[in-house]
């Protein structure tokens, strides 16, 4: 929905919840289409929240994507804190490949 | 009300009776909207992506909220199945104001018979669904939680989805009893263990070398599918050997320590940040590659493998560098092999093309850095160029089937690792490699080896944790 999207007040945009920021990440999760979704997560939370979140969204077989951050494959799981992920950090969502002669 | 200026949507589903878990999904929409959302509310509603919510554990987005109401007949399955598709007549998302939601939404738990009778055995979960909507949803939930609470309006400019630290969804759909759910629902059931039984060797997966090593591989049971015969065998088969003959094999250390393996992907990335190089001066594509060899300088290493997967063939380029010896780049000594196991695989000038940029842009970046300077005394020079990079594409034993290009790749590997000498001279490769390099077989017949490899390890992993992860996870 672009509309609900597209009006934002700047000024309360600004404010931030102190709270917030120590515990909670977002994440940026890339497809191969260049498309990104963004999450917010808790740094103690498994991955595996995320993957799941992110094949629902997209509507893929969670067996059918590779998730990677800085080339490591991910695993469920893992979490943000144990990979020392930082805000606004991005994971690569890859689909697997399979081969075995060329056309 | 508090937010009798806007519309509020309030689809509040119960999913507890097979993920345990309570999905809350609110949104606010401005009144300008308003026309439109009643129009088509479930549209309104699935592109969003949403959040929030609280006392609750767990946001998703509401295109979801269908798919994961997973205890409801079937009637309301087909439903759910067109609402994810846009296509709903009837709309599945209860909008109201304020307090009418809680109405509402308890009228349409009862319409629904199962999914009411089923929700009472969780009375801590209907509790929680009551209170709920009794206050303005967006104060109900700080007060809840005085977790995080978005400002709307940066809602609805970021849309960000929200991820509580619940345990594991999968684990919960596990833990109850209702076969016939996950029946109803075999795309749920895919990223589940294959067994519920945890003694059988088929419920597993593992990581290797261990769930403590960052760079771990995970193989799932899955994944031997790609070990059968005829079958074109994938990425983490590809990434898992590659991993095993690192650790098992009785490489020397030395030369193990001059030995640079990428991952599958990142000939695919690479290819992407080389395409994009045009368009983006400051290459920030390539820029994020480098974060794969994190630590590392590439150029004191002697051989870099990169496996290539490109239009359902897999194929091997071999970087070879000077290393730890003090000599120059040159054409010589810096070469890039291709092992292809068809004639009419990869296209071998491609991938020179690729790997060449990568290296120009990584030598450039390690000088910038200052890492070459001073770790290899010798090289003084600023620049790279492609003229200084020699390329061939070797010789190699050919497949004779359709199907085993991956394990060929895997056999170049060890092969070459095998026979490695310090470093190698561009003009040493014709007479090192050549059809009779291997006997053609020795790599197909990798499928078993890898198979019972890959089932050994299963095996160990089930019995080995019997799991005090899994032990503890349950506990919290």
């Amino acid at each position: 929905m672009a509309g609900v999207e597209d009006t934002p007040t700047s000024g309360e945009q600004q404010e931030k919840k102190p709270g917030d920021q120590g515990q909670h990440i977002n994440l940026k999760v890339k497809g191969q289409d260049g498309n990104d979704i963004f999450f917010r997560i808790k740094r103690s939370t498994q991955l595996r929240k995320l993957m799941n979140a992110y094949c629902d969204r997209q509507s893929i077989d969670f067996n059918a994507i590779a998730f990677l951050f800085d080339g490591r494959r991910l695993r469920g799981e893992q979490t943000p804190d144990e990979l020392e992920m930082e805000d606004g950090d991005e994971i690569d969502a890859m689909l697997h490949q399979t081969g075995g002669w060329a056309f | 009300m508090a937010f009798t200026s806007d519309l509020e949507i309030v689809a509040t589903e119960d999913i507890s009776v097979e993920r345990s878990v309570e999905l809350e999904v609110c949104l606010k929409i401005s009144q300008g909207q308003t026309r439109e959302v009643k129009k088509d509310p479930e549209r309104a509603v699935s592109d969003e992506v949403c959040l929030i919510s609280p006392s609750s554990e767990f946001q998703l987005p509401a295109c979801e909220t269908p798919k994961r109401q997973c205890d409801v007949d079937e009637d309301f399955q087909l439903q759910a199945k067109k609402l994810r598709r846009g296509i709903s007549e009837t709309p599945e998302v209860e909008f109201s104001r304020g307090r009418d939601a809680d109405q509402t939404q308890r009228k349409k738990t009862k319409r629904k018979g199962s999914y009411y009778r089923r929700r009472r055995k969780k009375p801590s979960k209907t509790r929680k669904l009551s209170s709920l909507p009794e206050k303005p949803i967006f104060n109900a939930e700080a007060d809840a939680c005085g977790g995080p609470v978005l400002e709307e309006d940066e809602r609805r400019k970021n849309p960000v989805l929200f991820l509580s630290d619940d345990e594991d969804d999968s684990e919960k759909v596990e833990a109850t009893p209702n076969a016939d759910l996950t029946s109803e629902f075999p795309e749920r059931r895919m990223e589940e263990p294959l067994n519920i039984n945890s003694n059988s060797i088929v419920s597993g997966k593992f990581a290797y070398p261990s769930r403590n090593d960052p760079e771990a591989v995970e193989v799932l049971v899955s994944d031997l599918e790609h070990l059968q015969d005829l079958v074109f065998v994938n990425d983490t088969v590809i990434d898992f050997y590659i991993k095993y003959l690192q650790s098992t094999e009785g490489w020397c250390p030395d030369l193990k320590n001059r030995l640079h393996f990428y991952n599958s992907f990142f000939y695919k990335k690479l290819h992407e940040a080389v395409q994009s190089q045009k368009n983006d001066k400051n290459n920030r594509k390539m820029q994020k590659l480098r974060k794969w060899t994190k630590g590392i300088n590439v150029f004191e290493k002697s051989y870099l493998f990169v496996p290539i997967h490109d239009k359902l063939h897999w194929s091997l380029a071999i970087i070879c560098l000077p290393g730890a010896s003090s000599e120059a780049l040159s054409p010589d000594s810096c070469c890039i092999l291709h092992f292809d196991s068809m004639n009419n695989g990869h296209k071998s000038q491609n991938i020179f093309r690729m790997l060449r940029s990568y290296l120009m842009a990584e030598w450039e970046f390690q000088n910038e850095s200052g890492g070459i300077i001073k770790d290899a005394g010798c090289i003084k020079r600023k620049k790279l160029s492609a003229k200084d990079i020699s390329a061939r594409r070797a010789k190699v034993p050919l497949q004779e089937n359709e199907f085993d290009c991956g394990l060929f790749l895997l056999h170049f590997i060890e092969c070459f690792v095998k026979e490695a000498t310090p470093t190698l001279r561009s003009t040493e490769v014709k007479s090192k490699f050549g059809r009779d390099w291997f006997v053609p077989q020795d790599a197909s017949n990798k499928r078993e080896t890898i198979r019972k490899t890959i089932e050994n390890l299963l095996e160990i992993d089930c019995r080995g944790e019997s799991s005090p992860e899994k032990l503890n996870s349950f506990q919290e």
